[in-house]
């Protein structure tokens, strides 16, 4: 059981921005992906969530091809956060998370439908905004409500016991630091609890702390993957950010650290070069 | 968990919200009685509500100690009833078909009107007029076919001009909409032109709407249609507030988005095709009457549709009291009423919400 793609190409406007690439997601692990602007991670992760129409490549969610399961039997199965998700009415924040139930209905009684909703706005710490009108909260605020609404649509482990699957794009991009945390802490519970979990982020560090393994995209292919200890080396973000870094391990979980050396920074112009640049 | 396990898990302390959203569909749903029994008593011939009530539940086999006379009778059954009916069934078809078409644009913009599935249902009825039925001898069913058929191809062209790489974009949807209203302008200008007089005269009617034209005969099948798509729509709640997260969301969530759109696009052009064929093209009512619901108890589409059709059941019926009276013994198009009032009322409510938001 596993979510798979393979061999996924993905072209827009002539170009590529997805070149053959392979990842598998298993039950009970958390996989980051990262890698600079415009490296096809977020293509990489809506390819996996059967989102592109021009898709090359395939996409095999336990066992069957994702274009031969019905959309409400993949939606009882993996549930996707979008990078910015949006809303198109004045909704509740329990109206919001509530559709993350509506895969389930039928399926579930009304007690458990009440209890995952509760259940994971208490883990996305919403819970005290369940009555406010969506449009009042802060675009961190609503990020969490949405991720709550993902929580609840895979709450519980499907009774013929087929893997779930969490498909998570930029989830701490609008987060303060402690949200950034508690989510990636959350999302991290839902590997252990048996499902497999697909991070994109930014924040490499971030990364190494929660990420079982890493997968470093750049110009739209997979260039290394591997534990965060394994692909995240001074040599590899040389090369794919063009960033000078200082890696070392930390002491209590032996997952890499890494800083940034200030005189390494890719290299562009300053204000006053480019101003000069400019008038030339 | 069924409807009557949910009713009696209720717990109005627990969710506020929905007892607001129970209590404003009660208060629809008696305001909407006590405006039927009005509108069947105001008219040339005066029937009170004491007396519509008894020649009401007469036919239901009771007898009340209320007298009345023959003339009060027929008025009320042959003249005042099915026009109400159609009143009732063209406001509710509207409203639902304004929520829906909101819902799945994604737009609070969205009405009939302004997507141009009204003008192409106007285009259809009136050239079924001018060219004599185009010799197709549908009877009574010609008409309503007319009209739908004008309409689903108006709304199909809309959606056609809004979809690019696969989905929907609004403000092109906006611009398309604009597009079709102007060719389906032009249309009926042509159409106008070709017309003789007396079918000018008639044509108007399509214009400014009006329920003048109800017969039992007549709204027989028009009440069909759009019984067929309120139907329809009534079942999509559930997705439509899955979409209002996007279209590629509500996919995530397992609804069948592609399916949802056409039998949306369908079942709008299905009754509203065939409301405007009996009444001609009554404005506003399908934008404002999902504004009002949703300011009052939140976009739940579970409580918007049925609120939708209840408020424009409520405003059609009350504005066809108005325009049989106000310049009686005329009557004035429907569509004038409903816009005169309703343009005024929007513009108001619109101001009411921007003072609210600055406050909050």
């Amino acid at each position: 059981m596993s979510l798979k793609g393979s061999e996924l190409s993905v072209r827009a406007g002539g170009k590529p921005i997805l070149r053959r690439a392979s990842l598998e997601v298993r039950p009970g692990e958390l996989v980051a992906i990262v890698g600079p602007n415009g490296a096809g991670k977020s293509t990489l992760l809506k390819a996996l969530a059967g989102e592109n129409s021009n898709l090359l490549g395939s996409v095999v969610l336990n066992g069957r091809a994702l274009k031969h399961w019905r959309a409400e039997e993949i939606a009882l199965q993996r549930a996707v956060l979008p990078q910015s998700p949006g809303l198109a009415f004045p909704f509740r924040v329990w109206d919001v998370v509530e559709l993350g139930r509506y895969p389930l209905r039928g399926l579930a009684s009304g007690d458990e439908h009440h209890a995952a909703i509760t259940g994971a706005m208490d883990a996305a710490d919403v819970t005290r905004f369940a009555e406010r009108d969506c449009r009042t909260l802060s675009g961190g605020e609503l990020h969490r409500v949405h991720f709550a609404r993902t929580l609840a649509q895979i709450w519980a482990p499907l009774p013929d016991g087929r893997a779930r699957f969490l498909l998570l794009d930029e989830p701490t991009a609008a987060l303060d630091l402690s949200h950034q945390h508690a989510i990636l802490a959350r999302a991290r519970g839902v590997a252990s609890d048996g499902a497999g979990v697909l991070v994109v982020l930014h924040d490499l560090n971030l990364a190494a702390a929660f990420a079982d393994r890493v997968v470093v995209m750049d110009k739209g292919g997979i260039v290394d993957a591997g534990t965060p200890g394994e692909t995240l080396t001074t040599a590899l973000i040389q090369s794919v950010w063009g960033v000078e870094t200082e890696i070392v391990r930390d002491p209590a979980t032996g997952r890499p650290r890494i800083y940034v050396r200030p005189q390494g920074i890719a290299k562009l112009r300053t204000i006053g070069e480019a101003r000069a640049f400019a008038a030339e | 968990m069924t409807a009557i396990d949910a009713a009696l898990s209720f717990n109005p302390a627990r969710d506020p919200m929905r007892l607001r959203r129970m209590v404003t569909l009660g208060v629809l749903a008696i305001a909407l009685i006590l405006a039927l029994i009005l509108a069947l008593g105001i008219g040339a011939v005066a029937i009170a509500p004491s007396q519509v009530v008894a020649i009401l539940v007469q036919h239901l086999g009771i007898t009340t100690g209320v007298t009345f006379d023959s003339y009060q009778e027929a008025a009320l059954t042959s003249v005042r009833l099915p026009r109400l009916l159609l009143a009732l069934a063209s406001g509710a078809t509207l409203g639902i078909a304004g929520a829906s078409l909101q819902a799945l644009f994604r737009n609070p913009l969205a009405e009939p009107l302004l997507i141009g599935v009204s003008g192409g249902a106007a285009c259809g009825a009136v050239a079924w007029i001018v060219f004599g039925g185009l010799g197709l001898g549908l009877g009574a069913w010609g008409l309503p076919f007319a009209a739908f058929g004008a309409s689903l191809i108006a709304t199909a062209g809309v959606m056609l001009g809004a979809r690019g790489e696969g989905r929907l974009d609004i403000s092109t949807l906006l611009l398309s909409g604009l597009a079709m209203n102007a060719l389906t302008s032009a249309i009926l200008g042509y159409i106008i032109y070709l017309a003789t007089e007396s079918q000018v005269r008639a044509l108007t009617f399509w214009m400014l709407g009006s329920l003048g034209g109800a017969t039992w005969d007549a709204i027989a099948p028009a009440a069909l249609l759009m019984a067929l798509g309120v139907g329809a729509l009534v079942l999509l709640t559930r997705p439509f507030n899955a979409l209002a997260l996007g279209e590629a969301e509500a996919g995530h969530l397992g609804v069948p988005v592609e399916r949802v759109k056409l039998v949306t696009v369908v079942a709008v052009a299905l009754g509203v095709g065939a409301s405007t064929a009996l009444t001609g093209v009554v404005g506003f009512v399908g934008l404002v009457s999902p504004h009002i619901v949703r300011l009052i108890g939140g976009s739940d589409h579970r409580f918007v549709i049925p609120g939708s059709a209840l408020l424009g059941a409520l405003i059609v019926t009350l504005a066809d009291v108005v325009a049989r009276t106000l310049v009686a013994p005329a009557e004035l198009p429907i569509g004038v009423v409903t816009s005169a009032i309703g343009a005024p009322f929007f513009f108001w409510l619109l101001r009411y919400r921007t003072h609210q938001a600055v406050r909050r």
